[in-house]
This record gives structure tokens, C-alpha cells and sequence, in this order.
């Protein structure tokens, strides 16, 4: 003796036996082709993106170093003010 | 089988057209069904099956054979339909023409007639089905996949699979009786 929910799969799986299956268009798999020759030369090769990368890499060194090096100047000028003076010549009462 | 597919998968990570024909050849009419049984529109499953052997050619090379072949392309097919779904209402929640979603089963090829209503109906009561309900059911009752084979897929283990369909079961059951346009033969 089947139980309701028994009864219920069988009819339900037998219904979805009556789908049949379909074959692609013979179209796609040229469209598909296209597809994969746009990708492929759109694709930037990977030796591009080292030498692009390397680039920026000394950029941003060198913004780096130059930030770096403006600092420690002026950072040497305050300490030490003989370095870069206010007053260059201390001879008060002029040459004569 | 298994290592010839696999074979043609390493070829196609290296460029090999012929090989990626050949592999169209065996999966394609698959990977189109699988899709169809999700989106029920033959336009959005040539689409999902674009997609998916687009996919197949630029992962190939990354391909290790942790999984068999055709599983790998079914979960590829499965994640690809279920974005393309996603995507398709969200542009229809922004859309001005809303479609409901009994509309969709204008365009599946497998229904002509009155005779095939009641199976239209069946389907676009699957696709009301949670995501993975739906995809355990697909897999096991349309695509007819080994329950391991449909666990592999979903990445889940066996009794996860069981438990998935008899709750996709049970939901259906009500679903399609509350319409009553689900005949049973008493």
C-alpha cells in the first residue's frame, strides 16, 4: 500500500519524463569562437603588466625618496641654523 | 573516458580549438538542458551556455582534476545560471515592464500544446523552489545524476542531497496541490 506522498513522487517524476531534450543551434559554438578570439586579444600578456607594474614601482620610490630627502632638509635647518642662516654675515658696522 | 576529457582539458588550457570543439561536442546539449530547466527560456540558456564555454576555456588552465570533468562543468553551468537568475530580477525589480514570473515559460521549445500545460506548470513551480532545493531537484530528477555525482556538484555530502530533495518534495507537493492544476490519477 503506497502512502499519499509515495503516490504523489511517482506521479510527479512520471509527468517530468515527458521533457525531452533539446540539441543546441548549430550557430553557438561559432559565436562562442568569436567570443573566445575577442578575449583572447583583448587579454594583455602578462609580460606587459610586469613592466607596468616595475614602472610604477620606481615612480612611487622616487616620490618617496624625494618626499625623504626635502624633510631631512628642512629638518637639519631647524636643529642646526647655521645650516641654512637668517643672518649670513655678522659684521655689524659694515666693511670700512 | 574520464582521462580523455581530462586530456582535452589540459589542451584547451594550452589553446587547443580542437580539443574545445570536441568537448563542446559531448557537453553542450548538457550543459543547454540544465540551463533550460532554470531559466525556461531558450534564449537565456544559449546565453548561460555561451557563458559557461567561455568560462570553460579561460579556467581550463587553472583546472587541477581535483573533481571529474563533468562535474566541474556542471557546477560551472549550475553557479552560471543561478547569477544569470539573480541578475534577471534584479533588472526586473528596476524594470519598468515588469514581467511576473508565471510570464517566463513563453520560450521552452519542450512545451507545445495544451497537452504539455500541466508539465509548464509543474516546472515554473521548481523554479519557485529555494536555490538549493532546486538545484538537487534539476540534477537529480531532469538531469538524472547520481546522488554522489549531484553531492560532488553541490559540494555537499550525500545526505545533505537526500534531505535537500525530500524537502523540494514536500514544498512541491503543496505548491502544486494548492493550484490544483496538478492532476492525479486516482
Amino acid at each position: 500500500m503506497k502512502t499519499d506522498n509515495e503516490d504523489f513522487e511517482q506521479q510527479l517524476l512520471s509527468k517530468l519524463k515527458g521533457i525531452k531534450r533539446i540539441s543546441p543551434n548549430p550557430d553557438l559554438l561559432p559565436q562562442i569562437t568569436q567570443k573566445i578570439e575577442t578575449h583572447v586579444a583583448r587579454a594583455i600578456p602578462n609580460y606587459y603588466w610586469t613592466i607596468a607594474a616595475s614602472v610604477a614601482l620606481l615612480v612611487v620610490l622616487n616620490g618617496v625618496a624625494i618626499f625623504y630627502a626635502t624633510n631631512s632638509e628642512n629638518k637639519a635647518s631647524i636643529l642646526n641654523p647655521m645650516v641654512n642662516p637668517v643672518v649670513t654675515s655678522f659684521n655689524i658696522y659694515g666693511n670700512e | 573516458m574520464e582521462n580523455n576529457f581530462l586530456s582535452l582539458i589540459r589542451a584547451i588550457g594550452r589553446g587547443d580549438r580542437i580539443a574545445f570543439e570536441k568537448l563542446y561536442a559531448h557537453f553542450s546539449k548538457k550543459v543547454l538542458n540544465t540551463a533550460l530547466h532554470y531559466t525556461q527560456d531558450l534564449s537565456d540558456a544559449e546565453e548561460i551556455l555561451q557563458d559557461v564555454f567561455l568560462s570553460i576555456y579561460k579556467n581550463a588552465d587553472k583546472f587541477r582534476g581535483q573533481a571529474a570533468v563533468s562535474t566541474w562543468i556542471y557546477r560551472i553551468t549550475v553557479n552560471t545560471s543561478l547569477n544569470f537568475l539573480k541578475k534577471k530580477s534584479r533588472f526586473r525589480f528596476f524594470s519598468l515592464s515588469k514581467t511576473k514570473n508565471e510570464e517566463i515559460v513563453a520560450d521552452y521549445p519542450n512545451f507545445e500544446g495544451e497537452a504539455n500545460e500541466e508539465l509548464a506548470f509543474i516546472l515554473r513551480q521548481i523554479n519557485r523552489l529555494p536555490e538549493s532545493q532546486k538545484t538537487a531537484f534539476i540534477l537529480s530528477y531532469l538531469e538524472e545524476l547520481p546522488r554522489q555525482e549531484v553531492a560532488n556538484i553541490m559540494e555537499i555530502s550525500l545526505k545533505a542531497v537526500e534531505s535537500l530533495l525530500q524537502r523540494a518534495k514536500a514544498n512541491l507537493k503543496i505548491m502544486l496541490e494548492k493550484d490544483n492544476k496538478f492532476r492525479r490519477n486516482k
